[in-house]
């Protein structure tokens, strides 16, 4: 009872302190029980719909011609397949929208049983099938923004010397293929076009080219525990072994799980990972705030003390009292929670093309929130050690002293600069006060600042090479239709890149060269990189340094069971060589089914140079049209200069909705959250100065020019802490932000570090420590002197 | 006849106390000379304090004027009551509110900066001056901490007349000290009044009551008794005490 009495009488006084708790709680608890509700919701919806009609375990494409009798009796009575059905599929030259060369289909479908349609205003899933009329196509809603289509547009298939129009009519969820991060797609059309086209292509199908093919789809049976990857790869072999031939493509269920999260994934882990970051500044507040009320109620505590309250009562007072605010926090950030998971599950449905569940993560917010509370309490336990040894002897007979020392600077107080000099007298005689200021001002400078860099290598490049979009401004290839062989071609490339090596502002390049390897039998896409330390999408491990090693990503590890320190022998035509695996990297390059090597490593396979590409990026883009007018000028016979200014531009299109949104709030957040903490600390600061502000009145100072001290002061602390924050992050922003990066899939990050990104943060926290000091002293105005009476 | 430097009008000051009015002045009169040693006594709460910082402009009346210089005080803007208190009014604490942070010189020559009228220099060498004169130079350079009360309270008292203050104001000045450092407030405080200094103290100290020439009683917000004696003179102590005690006891004290 008598807890609760004098826990009412707390939160009372300290009202101000209780509300920021609660407020910084809210935004913790919203921000984390919303994304994991978004991630859980997504991930479960994306499940469920993987295990659909539509979808199956093993998904192969044959060429309708050599798909036999006997490759089908292959199929079917594999023992560790349950199900397959086979589906014609049109594969036009060509299926692009009106417009947008982007858009690149891969083929033309009926809609087969099960399909679902979305609703025209996208709110959720039709609940029983449409019939696609004639002209009218569908396409898959993880496309939608990736390539910017709405409703209305126009597509154009090109089949041989013919051209089919289609008019979008709306959006299905295609949960194999159908998310925004993977390449190709599939269209749906009606039974009536798709015959009509099928018949009319026949009539012009040659040996060497065919339009018709057949998708097989396969179940695995319920005896069979090997994965996707590894019941494709088992099919092909025995197709392989038994018939002579073999799926031209091949795609699983696996995979197409791991590619339809995977960006909605990074920027959601991202975007905890901020989350985290606001924590660890609310425990540095708290401590700081926790210090400094022991500190102004050292008396109070003295008293209760000599009423018989023990030790364990008094820091039960401070950890109720803050959990009491913080439990407020939650329970409201939780409520706020629910519309900032719709509008963020909505961002992500753009990008899985998967509508998701509209659940709560109890259980996982739950634990989340205990977590933190757990951690809180901790903190408080440790913090209120100070309070268990005030005697109260010694706190009733006056108090704790205010221990001053004689500043080493010894700035005199002068009569010119009053409010400076007095400022700068406080700060330096009793730095020990403001070092917690300090460090928090520090924490947010260096929090600002990798919020900064944060933005950056989301908005750009290093985030678009962290998915695998191998993102530059400026690309150099060989030119379409030049007569060049591929050494002169290459030697025309390396001369473009010493050229570009020497202009200013280039971020970094990318100079690679692709082909088809063969491992056991199997085609797989490599990537040959010049330059394999500048890769960027490395999860584990590390990259090639030898021309013996390699790296493979984590969809070939799995099909092949392989893993870091295997070898891998590789064929190209009749070389053959082995390789270690020195890591696994991620790239969305033919559906993740890639291998990287080394140009040395390429070079004892016999590789020819032929496909090569050298990409750079810039910091500044101002002089690029200067440097592709010089490069077309000098290779404008043999290599194609082309300029991508945007991420849009470089093929990041599906990915700028999410990502935009998570700078958002991002941004948006941690504005808030530095303004509540200033809020907090300049108050603190302010009632612990109350008499000394009492006694500048006594004396004849204004409150305008107290409060312009105060302010003052505060922006000189404030700058020493930004400025110790802006050094910190300087030094270690580039580790903090690799290591957390790594943690969620991205291996390598650029920190963009610029005098705007260090100084505008420094330059925001001075400006806005004084704004908010000058504010919060507004209540000097309403100190009276009389509170200096002793009755 | 002597020169009103300061006067109240049917003073008032009210507070609001469980949901009513605690009515801590009512309607006092007040005059204080130019010149004089004037002391306000009353028991505990009665209101003594109250007055004395309505009177000095530290705290607002809620009724009533006060006036000082034809101007009253409780109409004046709160920057014109800050310049107030650097150029006309000095005043001393019962609890000697140094600023912590600053030395003993410094404590005493901030007041004196925000004075326009006079150079810095100027006010540094009266800063020495008083610090001579209160008997501080010696730790004029330490912290309010490192000295003795008695020490601090000089300072004060020299913070208090930096400005040359038309009227010192001292809220029992020696309520903090022990008696070896009251007797040398007190003296200091005579001093400057015997120097012409007008003095307006709130005790209920004895002692230092009988520094006074002019006496007033205040009891439950009214001034109830005056008592006018001649100027202090330290032989006469014993017979000054005698006849403030029987006044005293008469107002029943």
């Amino acid at each position: 009872m008598e807890i609760l009495t004098l826990l009412k009488a707390d939160i009372k006084k300290k009202k101000g302190t209780f509300l920021s708790i609660a407020f910084l709680m809210v935004i913790i608890s919203a921000v984390m029980t919303s994304l994991i509700s978004v991630k859980d919701n997504y991930q479960n919806a994306v499940k469920a719909a993987l295990k659909g009609e539509t979808a199956c375990d093993v998904r192969l494409y044959f060429p309708a011609d050599e798909l036999t009798d006997e490759m089908r009796s292959v199929l079917e009575s594999a023992g560790s397949v349950s199900n397959v059905e086979y589906f014609d599929v049109l594969c036009p030259d060509s299926l692009k929208k009106d417009g947008n060369d982007n858009y690149d289909g891969d083929n033309l479908q009926t809609a087969r049983s099960g399909l679902k349609f979305y609703k025209d205003d996208l709110s959720g899933l039709e609940s029983g099938p449409r019939t696609i009329q004639d002209g009218e196509i569908y396409i898959p809603l993880g496309h939608k923004s990736a390539y910017q289509c709405e409703t209305g547009d126009k597509f154009i298939a090109s089949i041989g010397d013919r051209t089919y129009d289609f008019t979008l009519k709306g959006f299905v969820e295609e949960p194999m293929g159908g998310a925004s991060g993977i390449n190709g797609s599939r269209a749906f059309i009606s039974a009536g076009d798709f015959h009509r086209m099928t018949e009319e292509c026949k009539t012009f199908e040659t040996a060497e080219k065919s339009w018709e093919a057949v998708m097989v789809c396969i179940d695995k049976s319920e005896s069979y525990n090997g994965s996707a990857s590894k019941l494709a790869r088992s099919l092909t072999q025995e197709l392989k072994e038994k018939t002579g031939y073999t799926a031209t493509g091949v795609f699983t269920g696996d995979e197409a799980y791991k590619y339809t999260v995977l960006t909605s994934d990074i920027l959601i882990n991202m975007a905890l990972v901020f989350a985290a970051f606001l924590f660890v500044i609310v425990l540095v507040v708290m401590s700081h705030s926790i210090g400094a009320e022991i500190e102004m109620d050292y008396v109070t505590i003295g008293i209760l003390k000599a009423q018989g309250f023990g030790s364990g009562k008094i820091r039960a007072l401070f950890i109720w009292r803050y959990l009491l605010a913080q439990s407020v926090g939650i329970i409201i950030g939780c409520i706020v929670a629910v519309p900032i998971e719709r509008a963020v599950s909505k961002i992500c449905m753009l990008s899985t093309g998967i509508f998701p569940d509209r659940s709560f993560s109890v259980g996982k917010a739950g634990l989340l929130m205990l977590a933190i509370i757990i951690i809180c309490t901790v903190l408080i336990l440790i913090r209120t050690r100070k309070a268990v040894k005030i005697s109260p002897v010694r706190a009733i007979s006056g108090g704790r002293d205010e221990i001053y020392f004689n500043s080493r600077l010894h700035m005199p107080i002068s009569k010119k600069a009053l409010s400076t000099s007095l400022a700068l007298r406080q700060i330096t005689s009793g730095f020990g006060r403001y070092v917690g200021v300090i460090m928090i001002v520090g924490i947010l400078t260096f929090f600002m600042i990798t919020v900064k860099l944060i933005g950056n290598i989301l908005s750009s490049k290093t985030m678009l090479a962290a998915i695998g979009v191998h993102a530059v401004n400026l690309k150099i290839c060989s030119g379409d239709g030049t007569e060049k062989s591929a050494e002169e071609t290459e030697a025309a490339i390396d001369e473009a890149e010493r050229l570009v090596d020497g202009k200013d502002g280039v971020v970094y390049k990318l100079y690679y060269n692709t082909v088809n390897l063969f491992y056991e039998g199997d085609s797989i896409f490599c990537h040959i990189y010049k330059y394999p330390e500048q890769i960027n999408s490395i999860l584990k491990g590390r990259a090639p340094r030898y021309d013996n090693e390699m790296l493979i990503t984590e969809i070939i590890a799995d099909a092949y069971d392989l893993k870091i320190g295997d070898k891998m022998r590789l064929t190209y035509k009749e070389n053959e060589e082995e390789f270690i695996i020195t890591g696994f990297f991620q790239t969305t390059d033919d559906v993740g089914r890639v291998l990287g090597l080394s140009f040395e490593g390429a070079d004892k396979l016999g590789v020819l140079h032929n496909n090569l590409m050298l990409g750079y990026m810039f910091d500044d883009l101002s002089e690029l049209d200067d440097i592709k007018r010089e490069l077309d000028e000098r290779f404008g016979g043999t290599l194609q200069t082309t300029i991508y200014e945007s991420i849009d531009d470089m093929g990041g299109i599906a990915y700028t909705a999410l990502i935009n949104a998570l700078q958002a709030f991002i941004y948006l957040f941690s504005t808030v959250f530095a303004f509540i903490v200033m809020r907090m600390v300049v108050s603190k600061a302010f009632v612990r100065e109350r008499t000394d502000i009492g006694i500048y009145k006594a004396v004849g100072f204004n409150a305008n020019k107290l409060r312009l001290s105060f302010a003052v002061r505060f922006m000189m602390v404030t700058l020493v802490g930004a400025a110790l924050g802006a050094v910190l992050s300087a030094f270690a922003s580039e580790i903090v932000l690799s290591f957390t990066f790594r943690i969620i899939g991205v291996s390598k990050v650029f920190c963009d570090f610029t005098i705007v990104t260090i100084v505008l943060p420094v330059i925001f926290m001075g400006i806005a420590f004084f704004v908010f000091s000058f504010l919060a002293s507004g209540k000097i105005r309403k100190v009276q002197i009389r509170e200096l009476v002793t009755e | 006849m002597k020169n009103t430097v300061l006067s109240a009008k049917g003073l008032c000051k009210s507070f609001a106390h469980n949901g009513g009015q605690a009515h801590i002045l009512q309607h006092i009169d007040f005059e204080l000379y130019e010149g004089d040693f004037t002391v306000i006594m009353g028991a505990s709460g009665s209101g003594k304090s109250t007055l004395l910082y309505a009177l000095s402009g530290m705290d607002r009346a809620t009724g009533g004027e006060v006036i000082y210089g034809g101007r009253d005080i409780v109409k004046l803007r709160e920057s014109e009551l800050a310049k107030l208190r650097y150029t006309e009014f000095g005043f001393i604490f019962q609890q000697m509110h140094l600023v912590s942070n600053l030395t003993l010189f410094e404590n005493v020559a901030v007041p004196g900066y925000l004075n326009k009228s006079r150079s810095a220099a100027d006010v540094r060498s009266r800063t020495e001056r008083l610090l001579e004169q209160v008997s501080v130079s010696h730790v004029k350079n330490q912290l309010p901490s490192q000295v003795s009360g008695g020490e601090q309270q000089r300072c004060a008292v020299a913070r208090a007349v930096i400005n040359l203050p038309r009227i010192l104001f001292a809220d029992e000045p020696t309520g903090a000290l022990n008696r070896k450092n009251t007797t040398g407030v007190l003296d200091l405080l005579t001093g400057l009044n015997v120097a012409g200094q007008s003095v307006l103290m709130v005790t209920h100290d004895m002692r230092a009551a009988l520094r006074a020439n002019r006496i007033l009683y205040i009891s439950d917000g009214k001034m109830i008794g005056e008592l006018t004696l001649p100027p202090y003179k330290s032989e006469d102590e014993n017979s000054r005490e005698a006849q403030v005690n029987a006044w005293l006891t008469s107002l029943e004290w």
